[in-house]
């Protein structure tokens, strides 16, 4: 875990630069969970919709929806697939996100059949993820979404 | 002697006016709390909202915050979103930060003992550092003439009753009926008649809160006699609480709430007259008869999206100020009000929930 202007990242994970997501790939299974700076600039979450377990999915494609208090918005899969586990504990209670994004808080496990082409889109390795992570943070101070201390 | 180990030893008290709580909203415009909104739109509508250990004393059966409700009173939400709470000076230090951004404040009293002393306080900080217009929503049972007339004196420009209830069977119902209630719909008159006398015309507002039980005939017949008493009415839509003891009370359909929001805004602006309005045998609104022309192009229009905005205190150029974002929705469902003006395909959904052929004459 590395602290990264006060988020505490984990640098040994694959990212999707789009959205945020992290994957920890294991074979062809990754779990997918929300970064710790996506999931506080969203805020408190309410609510999340997750697709059922066997559902196929093209990257891109939503597998679900979250809504924190002041904000709504779809989930778009980072790798193509299906997803063979969604995390019961997540559903029950969505503010595991907030409070534990790379544990408790993951979402769901996807089997992906495409990741060899796919893995051009994501982000792996401790130079260039800690990169990303500070040009995004400058990003989401410059609208305004965090907390200044 | 051995000192006896205190049980349960008393835990710093976090009340005002040293402490104040906060929207979700206003935390993160003043950077409080990190977040963000569902749309992208600017947001400066600051609300405050006194905190005391012992929580408000009102038992109001659709509030977040009524004394029976369970849950220590400072985790429980008030329309339907956590209130974080922060030092008082805190809070006046980033209302001067970010000063240029602010469209309008408010404080929001609730019926405690201190809550007059504590209100003139924070007012009092606030105006000394900050030049945005600060309204206060009051509590009535707190007040009198001469402590509205401090509270001007000090610089607010308008005032906010929480009247919820339209009439005075529902008052009685659901905020004085109440196992610790006694909330009196006289005082409340008293307070906005005291109010418009010192603070002037337009410069007073009611809360109206739709889906109490009260027929659409009742609003209406408040709106015009506000109107006729140069009092602002704005409207609410009834959000239930969970656990609160409206909590599994439906809230007004869609249709109603748009059609409602819309005879408002003819009523108010376009001078739409009674007589053009029916009900039908439960009071609700059965038929609008299209007048004039103004009003016609009104209905073709909906004049932009206006009628749909939140209704809120301006800010000091008469812009939208306070305009609470998904204060009474959840973002995954219809904007209730918008915070901002209507997008064109908001207007074509509008046009949809409120069936309004179905009721042009």
């Amino acid at each position: 875990m590395k602290n990264i202007r006060n988020f505490n990242i984990r640098t040994d994970l694959w990212y999707e630069t789009g959205d945020g997501f992290w994957l920890d790939v294991h074979g062809n299974t990754a779990r997918i969970g929300m970064s710790p700076l996506v999931q506080e600039t969203t805020g408190s979450f309410v609510a999340i919709n997750l697709n059922k377990e066997a559902t196929p999915l093209a990257r891109g494609e939503s597998f679900g929806s979250l809504e924190a208090e002041k904000h709504v918005g779809h989930l778009k899969a980072p790798v193509s697939g299906k997803i063979v586990t969604v995390n019961p504990k997540v559903l029950e209670n969505p503010r595991l996100i907030n409070t534990d994004p790379y544990g408790k808080g993951w979402l769901v496990e996807i089997e992906m059949n495409r990741f060899e082409e796919e893995k051009q889109n994501l982000l792996k390795g401790e130079v260039e993820v800690t990169a990303w992570f500070e040009s995004e943070i400058a990003k989401y101070e410059d609208k305004g979404w965090i907390a200044e201390s | 002697m051995i000192p006896l180990e205190v049980i349960n030893p008393p835990t710093e008290r976090k009340n005002s006016p040293d402490y104040v709580r906060l929207s979700a909203a206003s935390a993160m415009a003043l950077r409080l709390q990190s977040g963000r909104f569902a749309r992208d739109f600017e947001f400066g509508g600051i609300n405050l909202l006194l905190n005391y250990d012992n929580g408000c004393l009102s038992d109001c059966a659709y509030c977040g915050l009524a004394r029976t409700r369970p849950g220590d009173y400072e985790d429980k939400s008030f329309i339907r979103v956590d209130w974080p709470l922060f030092e008082t000076g805190l809070v006046v230090e980033r209302l001067a930060k970010y000063e240029e951004k602010l469209t309008r404040l408010c404080i929001s009293m609730v019926t405690h003992g201190s809550a007059y002393k504590d209100t003139y306080d924070i007012t009092e900080r606030i105006c000394k550092q900050v030049k945005t217009p600060l309204s206060l929503l009051v509590a009535p049972p707190t007040l009198n003439r001469e402590r509205l007339q401090a509270l001007k004196s000090l610089g607010t420009d308008m005032i906010g009753v929480g009247l919820d209830a339209v009439t005075e069977e529902l008052f009685f119902e659901r905020r004085t009926n109440v196992p610790n209630g006694g909330l009196k719909w006289k005082n409340y008159w008293d307070i906005i008649n005291y109010s418009r006398e010192i603070y002037g015309p337009w410069k007073v507002n009611i809360h109206t809160v739709v889906g109490l039980g009260e027929t659409d005939r009742d609003l209406v017949e408040l709106f015009y006699a506000l109107k006729e008493q140069q009092i602002l009415a704005y409207l609410f839509c009834f959000n239930p609480e969970p656990d609160s003891r409206m909590g599994n009370y439906p809230k007004s359909s869609i249709k109603r709430w748009r059609r409602i929001q819309l005879v408002k805004h003819l009523i108010e602006e376009y001078g739409l007259e009674c007589r053009s309005i029916h009900f039908d045998e439960e009071g609700n609104i059965s038929g609008l008869e299209t007048t004039t022309s103004r009003i016609n192009k009104v209905l073709k229009t909906l004049d932009g999206g206006l009628p749909f905005m939140t209704n809120g205190c301006p800010g000091e150029s008469g812009e939208p100020g306070c305009t609470r974002p998904y204060g009474s929705y959840r973002p995954s469902e219809p904007h209730r009000d918008f915070p901002f003006m209507p997008a064109s395909n908001d207007l074509v959904q509008i046009r949809k929930e409120m069936a309004l052929e179905d009721i042009i004459i």
